[in-house]
């Protein structure tokens, strides 16, 4: 009985080890938002682009996209989520020829086209900006249950938006994959978009 | 009767130095000064005219809790104290009148949280440059800060 005192750790061991070889090559992705599941369709957005002509987001069917509302204004919340995805479209390199990021404006009567070129076109070259009318803006939040408010305050910036702030991964089909929470990481998008285009292709 | 004129003289003195004594020197900052330790100022890239956001650590090193109440910088028309909040699923963003540092603690400035809000930039603030920042705490203490600009 005496020599066998040393089975008990090592199949321990050899579980413990086997458990993490399991989890790592067969085990369920962690995905960095919530995952849809089945994925739904995709609400378009026809407003204007940030070129000034019509547009609509499903005009870019066939890539990935990564869509996000927000206002130029904003210096904190929206500026940290587009610098986010500039970074996500970096870490993919040459993948990123099909990944494209849309940013539509909750403001537009402040967000102009030459302004909205000016705010997404800081952060990536290839980013599309979306401005319009207030009915065009409303169709748009509507489909992705966008909510949206003019605050009143005392800042010298004027009037302040409140906001949802979710980020949603829009797949080649058109259809929403995985939506994301404010303060996603870059590294959570890019493993995703990784893991999603080895499985989908 | 004369000890009486003396003590009320010195009573009147001590009431008279601890009243006045801070007041003097309203603006320099003080002994407070130096309980506030900033850790990791920086600022997000933003373009001329736009809105930019300055982020630190604040550590109170003291033993008396602190408030940030206002910060200044030339680069922007204006420059206020603002936080982000979630009230009810979305991100509201709003000027608030301080921003509390407990005594031995830190209060974090980060995205989607508290942060300088520079309003009107004057001009582009460009990853890799510096720009300084000047906090004023309550206790008439003030600090300069020069933030790193980076794009993130």
């Amino acid at each position: 009985m005496k020599a066998y005192w040393w089975t008990l750790p090592v199949a321990g061991t050899v579980f413990a080890v086997g458990l993490i070889i399991t989890t790592f090559l067969f085990g369920a992705h962690q995905y960095g938002g919530v995952y849809q599941d089945p994925p739904k369709p995709a609400g378009d957005v026809r407003m204007t682009d940030e070129s000034g002509k019509p547009a609509a987001l499903s005009e870019l069917r066939g890539q990935w996209v990564l869509l996000a509302f927000g206002y130029t204004t904003c210096p904190d919340v929206c500026p940290t989520t587009l610098a986010r995805l500039a970074e996500v479209r970096r870490q993919l390199g040459a993948e990123a020829a099909d990944v494209r990021v849309a940013f539509v404006t909750v403001d537009p009567a402040r967000d102009n086209v030459a302004r909205i070129a000016a705010y997404v076109h800081r952060f990536d070259e290839t980013f599309k900006g979306f401005t319009g009318t207030d009915q065009e803006l409303t169709a748009a939040a509507q489909a992705y249950g966008v909510s949206y408010s003019r605050v009143e305050s005392d800042s010298a910036a004027g009037y302040l938006m409140s906001h949802t702030a979710f980020v949603y991964l829009i797949d080649p089909q058109f259809r929403i994959r995985v939506v994301y929470p404010f303060g996603v990481e870059s590294d959570e998008i890019t493993h995703d978009l990784r893991y999603l285009f080895h499985k989908e292709s | 009767m004369r000890y009486l004129y003396v003590g009320l003289a010195l009573t009147l003195g001590v009431f008279f130095a601890t009243a006045c004594g801070p007041q003097a020197t309203p603006a320099a900052p003080g002994p407070a000064a130096t309980s506030i330790v900033v850790d990791q100022p920086w600022a997000r890239a933003a373009m001329a005219g736009g809105n930019g956001a300055a982020y630190m650590i604040l550590k109170n090193i003291g033993k008396e809790d602190m408030k940030l109440l206002s910060a200044a910088s030339d680069v922007a028309q204006a420059v206020e104290i603002h936080q982000t909040t979630m009230v009810g699923g979305a991100m509201q963003m709003a000027p608030v009148k301080e921003i509390p540092i407990t005594a031995g603690g830190q209060t974090e400035l980060k995205p989607g949280g508290y942060h300088v809000m520079m309003i009107g930039l004057k001009r582009e603030l460009k990853v890799g440059e510096k720009i300084s920042v000047v906090l004023t705490f309550d206790k008439g203490a003030s600090i300069t800060v020069s933030a790193d600009v980076k794009q993130q």
